[in-house]
């Protein structure tokens, strides 16, 4: 019993759109057949994000033309540049989204002075601020929450690298977290 | 409207067995509501129903009027949608691939959109996190790439395979 013989078309694209970018790659290495439904826009278009487009076009990289649904998948699942202060990931096995805040778009204890704005060739933003002598840290960011994927635990990552060995008394410190939600009508959700 | 006997309508499959339904579970069926939608002065013959054999059209049946009796409790309680997804998991776990890609052909060719998700669903979470080989082989397919052919696209789609986890098979 060779699926792709009795299924029609439509039905074997409604079943790999059901299971997941990785396994729609998967499906597609089988046959040719198999690879010709896995391909199609029909699949892809429902593993991107509803609002891909707006996404692709707030990208400093805009200019993509339409290569068809899944090249713009691999496009956005590669960091993209969003601004100078924010990058955009999809998450390639779920298809999620994923923002990233520069050091310009955070707002950094001892960031004004005594430190330095230098580029950096590992990180993905332009700038980074390198700060020379502190006594503690504290960094703020704030993302607008609407434009998360939905039904998504999220977990929020501080990204940084010791300048160097004699960088002491770094490592076995305590961190503190705080996050909270704010609406134009005031807090409504607060965690430590 | 003054009828107090529900409207009987029947079916008959290409095995030609013939299932006389309720009117509302008749309607449920895409394919069947468009006949008479189209025909609304269709006789009481029985309407042929070529590419669905008697096996699948008694699950069709079956399922239908369980999920119309679920609907004609109303949005009353959760219970209601929990005891539809126990019905359609089980409906899964009864069919081996090979019924289920049939019962599949079914409701696709009778238009019964609730149910063609829930087996495509059900389909889908077969082989999601599988290898290729054993996508082959639960779906009956021979490998047709040759090894150029099959290098190439392993090539193009590795982006996919990176940092994620070995497949299971």
């Amino acid at each position: 019993m060779d699926i792709t013989r009795i299924l029609p078309e439509e039905c074997l694209c409604l079943i790999i759109s059901l299971t997941s970018p990785v396994d729609a790659c998967g499906s597609a290495m089988v046959s040719h057949a198999l690879r010709s439904v896995a391909d199609c826009d029909a699949v892809w278009e429902k593993f991107l994000p509803s609002d891909y487009k707006s996404i692709i076009s707030g990208s400093s990289s805009s200019s993509l033309l339409s290569p068809g649904k899944r090249r713009i998948y691999i496009f956005i699942s590669v960091s993209i540049p969003f601004s100078l202060k924010m990058s955009f990931q999809l998450k390639k096995e779920s298809g999620k989204k994923c923002y990233m805040l520069g050091a310009r778009a955070l707002s950094i204890i001892w960031g004004d002075t005594p430190s330095t704005w230098k580029s950096l060739p590992e990180s993905r933003f332009s700038e980074v601020v390198e700060l020379k002598l502190v006594w503690w840290l504290e960094v703020k960011g704030m993302i607008d929450i609407t434009i998360l994927s939905y039904n998504t635990n999220y977990a929020a990552y501080l990204v940084f690298k010791l300048r160097n060995k004699r960088t002491i008394e770094f490592r076995h410190r305590a961190v503190g977290l705080h996050m909270s939600a704010e609406s134009p009508h005031g807090k409504c959700g607060v965690c430590r | 409207m003054s009828t107090t006997v529900p409207k009987k309508i029947t079916l008959r499959t290409a095995d030609n067995h013939e299932f006389e339904v309720d009117e509302a579970v008749a309607m449920e069926l895409g394919t069947v509501k468009t006949f008479f939608d189209e025909n609304p002065d269709a006789t009481d013959e029985p309407i042929p129903l070529p590419n669905v054999s008697s096996k699948c059209l008694s699950t069709i049946i079956e399922y239908c009027k369980f999920h119309l009796s679920l609907r004609a409790r109303g949005n009353d309680s959760s219970s209601a949608e929990e005891e539809g997804k126990v019905y359609d998991e089980e409906l899964i776990k009864t069919h081996d691939n090979e019924s289920l890609v049939e019962l599949i052909l079914a409701v696709n060719y009778l238009n019964i959109k609730d149910m063609l998700d829930t087996l495509n669903q059900g389909v889908a979470d077969r082989i999601k996190n599988k290898s290729v080989e054993y996508v082959r082989r639960f779906f009956g397919i021979e490998n047709d790439y040759t090894p150029e052919e099959e290098a190439e696209i392993r090539a193009q789609y590795e982006w996919a395979f990176e940092g994620v986890d070995p497949d299971d098979d």
